[in-house]
């Protein structure tokens, strides 16, 4: 048995809320109409979670992903036993620390340092135990000038730490996370993200996240849950990807879902009209219209002008923002020298991008076409005429990822 | 039931300390802070003395009639705060019932505790007050402790029934001010038990408040032990209502997280 010491092992879990009669009036209701118990799957009930089965091993990191109300926090409940499954078995070895929320029975009247003790509490540790590590919190924390301070006077990034803090410093053989690596500040990212590697090694871990780059960089393993079931198990790498992939053309689908592309409302537009950029477009290589891109992908705008009144050199000029508003690029017909000879009334011209070296994020479009580049008095200029989306796995800083290659390095 | 217990007891440190800082944010905020513990039994005695002795006379043997309100009030009061903050407490924690495994019961005991802290204040100096004027202590004392437990046993079982079903059922927190009005009527908390017709008083006696504050007041003020009749009754009801109200607790406690 030691060969294979399962720390978490669920069979067959499944678990249905039920909505409960809250008063008595609703119970009387209850008891005269039907005795409404669901207890199958297909009732009336809510099944969170069916049929899921896993083992987790010691030392193993999981990273669970799935949409929103996938049934990932139901699962982390379970395991937590705050909840326990209508059907199958859970079984947890060990103690557990929970860190589904960050100081979640803080006493917002006290003081950090009452609260480090009723925290730890609440996590199952004797006062002898917290005092045994409530240096090590404090320091962690970086909060020893305000722990005489009533926590409600915290701001809300000085909780999660205060929080993070007590929580990693039980010391157990369990622990389940649930989006905690984005709190604070990027120092204290990196401060936790250290001290989760150290726990890594002696801990079996749990790690719920959106953040599909820190899964991968975190789990050996991941679970992707798909409405309540367990859709995908195996190497981190692996899931994530074909997670993403399916994020990706759903979320596709839904963006296009009316067929013709929706009118952005937040798109303003000026223009003296001569030529009229009619249509834009987002597509894929292939020329197939996309919004959802990801970064090694190429993207495809294609812009569909009429001419009204021919005039002087005329051209089209493209222009990305990111979603808060950082020109991230801007590229027109003139920079590169190009003629435009037009003679036809309509048309279409297409600005191909290889790949999207961008950090993951929406992204807007403009676009325009003006005469002999002169962008004060466009012809039409459609400013953020269009969105679209760019997921990746890789996540450098900053806004632009440049092409980099990291040396072994050479040691004298 | 014994592991439910063992869990309990491992948790003693989580009962502790939600019943003190609930204590802390208490007193914290007023300017008067502990005082309050004393106040409120003190400054109901002088309205009922001054209601009961002045305005209508309560016909009460041998004792002030301010000293004998004062132990029926003192008793009373941690029944009914403990009842009344301990039946709202689980669903008020909520947030944190639904983040964290712990043993549930440790909230509504915790209310318990916090609230039998004013009581042994409230008792404490009523002491300190008998050994100032020299009152004898009397061997009835020796049934105390026995007295204690039962009162502390009834009400924590009272608040176990309370708070899990307040979870299940709101209504109950509509309910319980009105049951606790008309229980304290039915008690003898500011009039004494004698003022009872002889039929009804057997069942008047089974409630055990009833009997609670009538051997307390035996025991401390009239010197004498209480009737076994009266005590043996009281004793098997509060450790049913609290075995079974443990029980029941435990029985729905696993559905708390669900249902908030």
């Amino acid at each position: 048995m030691a060969l294979t010491e399962h720390m978490i092992t669920f069979d067959h879990v499944s678990k249905c809320y039920v909505r409960q009669a809250r008063t008595f009036r609703e119970s009387l209701a209850h008891l005269g109409g039907r005795s409404a118990e669901t207890d199958s799957p297909g009732g009336a009930g809510f099944w969170a979670l069916q049929e899921v089965s896993f083992k987790v091993k010691r030392g193993e990191t999981l990273g669970i992903i799935g949409d929103n109300g996938a049934g990932k926090s139901t699962l982390l409940k379970l395991m937590a036993g705050i909840t326990v499954p209508t059907h199958g078995q859970v079984d947890v070895k060990g103690r557990i620390s929970s860190l589904i929320e960050l100081g979640a029975g803080f006493n917002p009247d006290l003081t950090g340092h009452e609260n480090i003790y009723l925290n730890g509490a609440v996590l199952g540790l004797t006062r002898r135990e917290i005092d045994e590590c409530l240096e090590q919190i404090t320091a962690f924390s970086g909060l020893d000038r305000f722990l005489d301070v009533p926590v409600k006077y915290y701001s809300s990034g000085m909780y999660a730490r205060l929080g993070f803090a007590i929580a990693v410093h039980v010391k157990a053989d369990v622990i389940l996370t649930d989006e905690i690596l984005a709190v604070g500040d990027t120092a204290f990212q990196r401060q936790c993200l250290r001290k989760f590697k150290e726990l890594q090694e002696a801990s079996t871990i749990i790690f719920v996240s959106h953040d599909l780059v820190r899964v991968k960089e975190v789990c050996s393993r991941v679970l992707w849950i798909r409405q309540g079931r367990l859709h995908c198990d195996g190497e981190a790498g692996k899931v994530v990807d074909a997670y993403l992939q399916a994020v990706q053309q759903e979320r596709d689908r839904t963006l296009r879902a009316d067929g013709d592309l929706p009118h952005e409302p937040e798109e303003r537009r000026r223009g003296t009209g001569e030529v009229e950029i009619s249509e834009i477009m987002t597509c894929n290589a292939a020329g197939e219209p996309r919004v959802v891109f990801r970064s090694d992908e190429a993207l495809m705008v294609r812009i569909k002008y009429r001419i009204r009144k021919f005039g002087y050199d005329p051209g089209f000029g493209v222009n990305i923002m990111s979603h808060d508003g950082v020109f991230v690029h801007g590229t027109n017909t003139f920079i590169h020298g190009m003629v435009l000879d037009l003679t036809k009334e309509s048309g279409t011209i297409e600005l191909v991008y290889p790949n999207l070296p961008v950090v993951p994020g929406t992204y807007w479009l403009t676009a325009g076409a003006t005469s002999d580049n002169n962008w004060s008095m466009p012809y039409d200029l459609r400013e953020r005429v269009r969105k679209f989306e760019v997921l990746s796995t890789r996540r450098d800083g900053g806004v632009i990822c440049l092409e980099h290659r990291w040396s072994d390095p050479v040691q004298h | 039931m014994m592991q439910h217990v063992t869990r309990l007891i491992r948790y003693r440190g989580l009962l502790w300390n939600l019943a003190l800082s609930e204590l802390k944010a208490k007193h914290r905020q007023t300017a008067l802070g502990m005082m309050w513990a004393l106040l409120q039994p003190v400054s109901l005695m002088v309205v009922y003395a001054i209601v009961f002795s002045v305005f209508v006379s309560v016909p009460v043997k041998d004792v002030p009639y301010a000293l004998f309100a004062y132990v029926g009030l003192v008793t009373w009061l941690f029944f009914a705060t403990s009842l009344s903050t301990g039946t709202v407490s689980v669903v008020a924690q909520m947030n944190l019932i639904t983040k964290a495994n712990f043993p549930r019961e440790v909230i509504p005991l915790a209310k318990l505790l916090a609230a039998g802290f004013d009581f042994a204040i409230g008792w404490g100096c009523f002491i300190i007050l008998l050994v100032l004027y020299g009152t004898p202590v009397k061997p009835s004392w020796f049934i105390f402790p026995w007295v204690l437990l039962v009162h502390v046993f009834f009400t924590a079982g009272m608040v176990l029934w309370g708070s899990a079903l307040y979870v299940l059922k709101r209504d109950v927190g509509s309910l319980l001010p009105l049951i606790l009005q008309v229980w304290m009527f039915l008690s003898p908390v500011i009039y004494p038990s004698d003022l009872i017709p002889d039929a009804y008083k057997a069942l008047y006696l089974l409630n055990p408040m009833a009997a609670i504050i009538e051997a307390y007041r035996g025991v401390t003020l009239g010197g004498t032990f209480p009737p076994f009749a009266i005590m043996a009754p009281a004793t098997v009801i509060a450790l049913t209502v609290f075995i079974s109200g443990y029980a029941y607790f435990k029985f729905t406690e696993v559905r708390f997280a669900d249902i908030m």
